[in-house]
């Protein structure tokens, strides 16, 4: 349900006439991560809503990926069922304090100031 | 005047409100005011772009133009919310365009053989991986590569007069960036030229995982149907469905883009990654601004445990938002929300024993029996 009512949140591509979406220079620019927080807030908004656009930027980044992406190892956290283990997690602190199921989520970062934000990740 | 009518034509390109802006229509004087201050930074970067290509020349006031158009593009109709350039934002948007790029793209539409010489010298190669790497049976790498020449030559004419595809490019990325959106366009294009019934993701072949994670529901339903009847199932679901709708709704476009990345579109993780790996991906830094984790990010690069990260912190909002509204709208006890949760992820689930809080059988059958 959670797929659905995501999916639900966007339009249906047909309800998008093609003069509205967002033309190959916005998509370029907003791809290459060339635009400001003003100018890509409501390209965010849009690809949000645009299932055609979305899937546009979805599809520049298999392509872009299939370049370079044959020798990387698909790791274990690739499941997709992340989000169900998630609600697994969250499911068996249930009817406990809120601190006590999250505390089992990590890295706990909102309390845990890090010497670098993501110098963690390279070691794995 | 030259602001209402970039206005005019970008508001029907990028999907923003297209209202008469009232307030940016009076504030032209100053927009203008503000254009003319950052003439120095016209000519630097005409004389830089000059300098760059040589072999050719595009008029003073063609480049002008364009960047002006770009100005009025990005500046203005997108970022509407930021109201009237100011002369710094102006200078600095100015310096972040990809000047030399804008040039000779310039000096192509234009219809200049040395500049179509250098973009053949420098992009033809590029092109041509691209197009081999793109192409899908039916389609021949030759026929996108023809295709994409056609329009940056202009195969379509208005007035007698060539409309090149160079004309759309407006330097806010980079020419190579620009022409790999126009490769995959033509490429799709032409697909679908030969099987309109064929869609996106089926295109590809890459859309391969987006498809599995679909299956799920399919192979969840089996099981589903042992634990909860369909009367219950129906009981709940209108709370459920109203409850996730509206965890969902309270979420950030950015934190939902990452979603429909990941669980719509099947990005994985190491390909979200890709997206925001540059230091200014906005969602990059929106995620990094709401996790107070403020560092000198710029050469830091982003992996796939960091998206997973940011993942688990949209899944702790949901979950959050689905409890709060389950318990206290709909007065639901933690075993009846337990039972809505099986209900919102039963399309996420796969083969995963799902661990029951006491007393659901009981309600089960007594909502059975009710």
């Amino acid at each position: 349900m959670v797929h659905e009512r995501l999916t639900a949140r966007t339009l249906v591509p047909d309800e998008v006439s093609s003069d509205t979406h967002l033309d190959d220079d916005i998509l370029s620019a907003f791809f290459e991560a060339r635009l400001g927080d003003e100018e890509s807030a409501p390209v965010i908004a849009h690809l949000v809503a645009c299932a055609v656009c979305r899937g546009v930027t979805a599809q520049l980044v298999r392509f872009e990926s299939e370049l370079s992406d044959a020798a990387v190892p698909v790791t274990a956290e690739e499941s997709p069922g992340s989000l169900r283990q998630w609600f697994e997690d969250f499911r068996a602190g249930l009817g406990s304090s809120g601190e006590e199921v999250f505390a089992y989520q990590n890295p706990p970062e909102d309390s845990e100031p890090p010497a670098d934000s993501d110098e963690e990740d390279k070691s794995s | 005047m030259l602001l209402q009518k970039a206005l005019y034509q970008y508001n029907s390109l990028t999907l923003i409100d297209n209202r008469p802006g009232s307030a940016a229509i009076s504030s032209e004087a100053e927009y203008h005011q503000n254009l003319t201050a950052c003439a120095a930074d016209f000519d630097a970067l005409y004389a830089r772009c000059a300098q760059a290509w040589p072999n050719f020349v595009v008029p003073r006031d063609e480049f002008t133009g364009a960047v002006v158009r770009a100005i009025e593009k990005y500046l203005i109709a997108i970022a509407k919310s930021r109201g009237t350039p100011s002369i710094s934002e102006i200078r600095v948007f100015i310096g972040e365009l990809q000047g030399p790029d804008i040039y000779l793209s310039l000096g192509c539409a234009l219809g200049d053989e040395n500049a179509w010489w250098q973009f053949d010298r420098q992009h033809r190669a590029f092109i041509e991986a691209l197009a081999n790497q793109v192409v899908s049976s039916g389609i021949d790498a030759n026929q996108v590569i023809e295709s994409v020449y056609g329009d940056l030559l202009g195969a379509k004419t208005e007035s007698s007069v060539r409309q090149s595809k160079f004309r759309t490019y407006m330097g806010r990325g980079t020419l190579r960036g620009w022409l790999r959106t126009i490769i995959w366009h033509t490429s799709v294009d032409l697909h679908r030229s030969r099987q309109p019934e064929v869609q996106l993701e089926d295109w590809s072949g890459t859309g391969d995982d987006a498809l599995e994670r679909k299956d799920y529901a399919a192979a969840a339903d089996g099981c589903e149907d042992l634990m909860l009847s369909k009367v219950m199932r129906e009981r709940y679901r209108s709370a459920t469905v109203e409850a996730l709708d509206r965890s969902l709704a309270a979420l950030d476009d950015h934190e939902t883009l990452l979603l429909l990345y990941y669980h719509v579109e099947g990005l994985k993780l190491r390909q979200i990654a890709r997206i925001v790996e540059q230091p200014r991906s906005a969602i990059r830094r929106w995620f990094q601004r709401k996790s107070r984790r403020q560092t000198d990010s710029g050469k830091s690069r982003v992996h796939e445990s960091t998206v997973m990260r940011w993942l688990d912190k949209v899944y702790r909002k949901i979950s959050d938002a689905f409890q709060s509204e389950l318990a206290n709208k709909h007065g639901l006890s933690p075993a009846e929300i337990e039972i809505c949760l099986d209900l919102a992820t039963e399309d996420l689930a796969q083969n995963i024993k799902l661990n029951r809080v006491p007393g659901t059988d009981e309600i089960i059958k007594r909502g059975e029996a009710g």
